[in-house]
């Protein structure tokens, strides 16, 4: 039987991403695993338990399911706050030499989707709007990889910041600006 | 990443492809310009 959708938009939630150089392109690249996200194509959750996995040892879902599962941690992360995501802007993640620059975003997220108090997790996924921090010293460098992330076709800014942690307090600075006039 | 505890599971398809189009996505990247933003300047309605 064919589940009919519960919603008809994409939730929508802000992630963190790294940017790296993949076939001589810069893209964006998940912080903690090392999955890229392609322009022009939905980025789709697979469960990283795979065999040979530590995840494995500690098993305590089927051996393979569509992600998100209830029952595992696999799925597209996404947080409600942008506040939420400081923390992960400043994480060095997986093979953080390979890591040119950070990225900041809101995120569009559908599929089958699972809501949790603080995000949620999705089965696909792709940037709707890309904020790049412009750090003094180093604005060559951030906007190359500004231009190279319109690959992506939705709206890049560079903004004024040392580093994605700062870049995510200016935006919430911007945020509360605005809910407050 | 941390987001607490899970609350609810639901289906979403977007009426509208969520994907840029491919030739949006494709077009010559010297037509495009990143949007150059200050710290002052920076505002976000409805965020």
């Amino acid at each position: 039987m064919i589940r009919a959708p519960d919603y008809a938009e994409p939730v929508v939630g802000w992630r963190v991403w790294a940017v790296t150089e993949t076939d001589r392109e810069l893209r964006l690249r998940s912080l903690v695993f090392e999955n890229t996200w392609l322009p022009g194509q939905a980025f789709a959750a697979d469960c990283g338990d795979r065999p040979g996995s530590i995840a494995r040892l500690w098993r305590r879902t089927p051996r393979a399911h569509p992600a998100p599962e209830a029952s595992c941690r696999c799925g597209i992360y996404a947080t409600k706050r942008l506040a939420d995501i400081a923390r992960y802007a400043r994480c060095l993640g997986s093979r953080p030499s390979t890591v040119l620059h950070r990225a900041v975003g809101r995120v569009a997220l559908w599929g089958s989707v699972l809501e949790h108090t603080g995000g949620w997790r999705a089965a696909r996924a792709y940037p709707l709007e890309l904020f790049v921090p412009l750090p003094p010293g180093r604005q060559r460098r951030a906007e190359s990889v500004a231009l190279a992330l319109t690959d992506y076709g939705v709206r890049v800014e560079l903004v004024e910041a040392a580093n994605a942690a700062d870049l995510v307090g200016v935006l919430a600075h911007g945020a509360a600006a605005s809910i407050a006039a | 990443m941390k987001i607490g505890k899970p609350i609810e599971a639901y289906i979403v398809e977007p009426l509208e492809d969520p994907v840029p189009r491919k030739g949006e996505a494709e077009e010559d990247r010297s037509e495009r310009e990143p949007v150059r933003i200050s710290a002052e300047e920076e505002q976000i309605p409805g965020r």
